[in-house]
């Protein structure tokens, strides 16, 4: 397994006390991983290890992390954060300083690629317009308090792109949105999966998303990982007892079909 | 620095409220009693901190002075407190015009920069000690007002007072059973982290000469009187003080533990 | 924008109106006979004939809104009256102290703005390092000292001891900086403090995560993105800072034997010199509600929640 995103053995500590430990996942460039769970099992912090953006107080005290096949220490890990692998936070509208502008955040994030100016603005525009917006120009120099969760949500997702990462990790990217806008997120990153050939995963406590996505499905519990299969695998017959109850638990909210 | 413990400053607290309470006990000399001919002792075994001008111990006046500091102290806040609470339950419980009337009322109170607001009130009412505590209170009450409005507001929705008033609870039995409990644990964290300012007002008006009369003894009127001999014997002057930052060390202390203790969501209270 | 400022502007004649009301009943109300006051100023013995005459001179004898309002209208073309002890119009010493009393308070504020600003951002950075605990340590005792003894304590190093800054006067720059040190202290560790605390709750904010997922450079995240941010809450707390360093600077200008505002209303004070008295709190009351509106339209503007609202 040399291609694509690695992590290895990660225990993850808190004042002596293991939050996550011993996970191993892998990401390929065109997949979809679901890495799945009920709340407080470490998904979270499984994701902001692999950026290396531990909150105040979690140290990683095990685990490697290689990009195809190279081990990277910290500085190699800060030197990829958002130009190889790119991230998007629920709750769009925390994701947004309220003080600063859409085109200055923008602006920003290109310029750390050297990209400025009018040739900022311009790739701006046509980031946005990849997330569906069609009058881009219109949206820079608006404040996130002018602009609707889900119109956020889809800029968040331009910003993330904004250098071009070969990876990107949503942390329940349709949680605080509403149905229809969660559907077209949902599509969104199918179509951004498909066309630039990204390794997405997706965090979330949604199965419905993960049918609908993942290549793949890890579940994890108490900050182990139980389960990962092929997701047809997974809906047909998972095989830890907590994947079982996760289906079973959609299954009697929903009721919906899995896919065919 | 790490946050000291609420025993610390309880215990700090309580050593310079022991001194205040027992100076006519351990004072070793009449705080008053003037005698020129040992004027601006050094300290020696009679007078453990030397003599002022006047031959005054000052280890005695030091000791009486923190009895005048934490009278004063405490009818502040006991002024501010009656005063924020009466007016902020009234216009929290009533509503309406009163309410209306009463929160501009604090908000005019609020214009004037407080120590500016106290020396004004000095001139109106005349100086005094009595005179620069009403001032101080008159000062800072409104801030009171406000905040236990607000609580008293926030307390008017919740279920149990609002079952106590269908059980047909009078008003007054709601605010004494309910509100005012409710209230206690906050007003005494902000009362706390406010006493070493009303303390630090204190001194700075009576250094001014505005509150108790020269021959007795207070911090802030001791460092005024040793103004004088301020080049040959500074510790007249430094000693007062030291007095004065310790006691609002000891409040602000206890102030900060009290917080910790019982609200840490509060964030940095700044006046 | 406009709107927010123009509103704001006008809320401030009926708050000013109000507040002077209640100073010229607090000055008539509260004791004694004006009248009385006046004669002893003027050192004219209070016979029945002199009262009489005196009230009459005074308008004592009509109503106190009447009174009041005769005040308003001289008030209102900048005549404040004439000093009882002086026998100067209050607008002429208003004019002769209240410079020197303004430009203590605003040294004293970029002092305070100085300090509190850069030692909070570089306490909350090094959160639980030496740094913090250092600064921490400084602001708990800066805010606990009385400003007046520390000014003693800054007269007896540089002055006394080093022989550096003169201890008394207003001569020049070097004679204000131990008035503004005195004067800024308290302010500039409360502004540490909060300062401190705003950095850190602006470090907590999700969207800087987000912002360094991007990869953006520290001195980005920092510079724009903590900064920015941690620096509203101190700037609507520079209002309350001018109401204190105002009343500071008065206690400390005594120290130094600053000619301002300070001396002029002790005087008043022991006197009982209504106008002046009046005249005192009124101008220093208006440079308050100023110095806040600045800071609001200042907040305003920075502020775009607000800005965008108001403008709606």
């Amino acid at each position: 397994m040399s291609a694509g995103l690695a992590l290895e053995g990660l225990r993850l500590e808190a004042g002596g006390v293991a939050l996550v430990d011993g996970v191993s996942l892998a990401l390929r460039r065109g997949e979809v991983l679901g890495l799945v769970g009920t709340s407080g099992g470490g998904k979270s912090l499984t994701t902001l290890a692999l950026l290396g953006l531990l909150p105040r107080g979690v140290r990683r005290v095990a685990g490697v992390l290689r990009l195809d096949g190279a081990v990277l220490d910290a500085a190699a890990q800060a030197a990829l954060r958002g130009r190889r692998i790119g991230f998007v936070q629920q709750a769009p509208r925390g994701g947004f300083n309220p003080l600063v502008t859409l085109g200055r955040h923008f602006r920003e994030t290109l310029a750390c690629d050297g990209l400025r100016g009018a040739a900022a603005t311009a790739r701006a525009e046509a980031l946005l317009r990849e997330v569906g917006f069609d009058a881009p120009a219109r949206l820079l120099p608006l404040y996130p308090g002018q602009l609707s969760g889900g119109m956020l949500q889809r800029a968040m997702l331009a910003l993330a792109l904004a250098r071009a990462p070969d990876f990107l990790l949503a942390d329940e990217p349709t949680t605080d949105l509403d149905l229809i806008v969660q559907a077209q997120i949902l599509s969104l990153l199918e179509g951004l999966v498909a066309r630039r050939r990204l390794g997405l995963l997706l965090v979330t406590h949604d199965l419905s998303v993960v049918a609908r996505l993942a290549d793949r499905v890890a579940v994890m519990l108490g900050g182990r990982l139980v389960e990962e299969q092929e997701v047809r695998g997974f809906f047909d017959a998972p095989r830890h007892p907590h994947s079982r109850a996760l289906l079973a638990a959609h299954l009697a909210l929903y009721g919906e079909a899995l896919p065919a | 620095m790490r946050r000291l413990p609420l025993p610390l400053a309880l215990g700090l607290v309580a050593l310079l409220l022991g001194a205040a309470l027992l100076a006519p006990w351990i004072a070793p000399h009449d705080p008053a009693a003037t005698d020129l001919a040992r004027r601006l002792l050094p300290p020696s075994a009679a007078h453990w901190l030397g003599t002022d001008h006047l031959g005054r111990d000052l280890l005695s006046r030091l000791l009486w002075g923190a009895r005048a500091s934490f009278g004063a102290v405490a009818a502040i806040l006991a002024l501010v407190l009656a005063l924020g609470c009466a007016v902020g339950m009234l216009a929290g419980m009533l509503g309406g015009v009163v309410d209306a009337v009463l929160m501009r009322l604090c908000d005019a109170f609020m214009t004037v920069p407080t120590l500016v607001l106290a020396l004004f009130m000095i001139g109106a009412l005349g100086t005094g000690l009595g005179n620069v505590v009403v001032a101080i209170a008159l000062s800072h009450w409104a801030w009171y007002a406000r905040l236990v409005r607000g609580l008293t507001l926030s307390l008017r929705q919740r279920d149990h007072i609002l079952a106590a008033r269908v059980a047909g609870l009078s008003r007054l039995a709601i605010l004494r059973r309910h509100v005012l409990p409710a209230l206690a644990g906050q007003l005494a964290v902000l009362a706390s982290l406010d006493l070493g300012h009303w303390m630090l007002h204190l001194a700075g008006l009576s250094f001014l000469g505005l509150g108790v009369a020269p021959p007795a003894p207070e911090w802030g009127i001791m460092i005024n009187d040793a103004r004088p001999f301020f080049r040959s014997a500074p510790m007249l002057v430094l000693l007062p003080g030291a007095a004065i930052l310790l006691t609002v060390l000891a409040f602000n202390l206890l102030g900060d533990a009290l917080r910790d203790r019982l609200d840490p969501a509060l964030r940095e209270h700044a006046h | 924008m406009t709107g927010f400022a123009l509103r704001r502007l006008l809320s401030l004649p009926p708050l000013l109106l109000a507040v002077s009301f209640g100073f010229f009943a607090m000055l008539r109300l509260g004791r004694g006979d004006p009248a009385l006051d006046y004669l002893r100023l003027a050192q004219i013995p209070p016979t029945d004939a002199a009262l009489a005459l005196a009230r009459a001179e005074l308008g004592l004898d009509r109503p106190l809104l009447a009174q009041y309002g005769a005040w308003l209208a001289d008030a209102l073309r900048l005549d404040l009256g004439t000093s009882w002890f002086t026998r100067r119009p209050v607008t002429a010493e208003i004019a002769e102290f209240l410079p020197a009393t303004l430009q203590l308070a605003g040294t004293a504020m970029l002092v305070t703005l100085a300090f509190g600003i850069p030692l909070g951002l570089w306490a909350a950075l090094r959160r639980d390092r030496w740094p913090d605990h250092a600064t921490r340590l400084i602001a708990f005792l800066g805010v606990s000292v009385p400003n007046f003894w520390l000014a003693f304590l800054l007269v007896l190093l540089f002055a006394v001891t080093l022989g550096w800054l003169p201890a008394m006067g207003r001569d020049g720059p070097a004679s204000l900086v131990l008035p503004a040190l005195a004067t800024a202290t308290m302010s500039a560790c409360v502004m540490l403090r909060l300062v401190r605390a705003s950095v850190l709750g602006a470090l907590g904010e999700p969207h800087l995560r987000f912002a360094a997922a991007r990869g953006l450079p520290r001195r980005t995240l920092v510079g724009r993105h903590v900064a920015l941010n941690a620096m509203l809450p101190p700037l609507t707390a520079m209002g309350l800072h001018l109401g204190e360093l105002i009343g500071g600077a008065m206690v400390v200008e005594t120290v130094f034997g600053w000619p301002g505002l300070g001396r002029w209303a002790l005087q008043a004070i022991a006197n009982r010199d209504y106008p002046v008295l009046q005249g005192f709190v009124m101008v220093l009351t208006t440079v308050f509600v100023l110095g806040n509106l600045l800071v609001d339209l200042a907040y305003a503007w920075l502020d775009p929640r607000i800005r965008l609202e108001r403008a709606a």
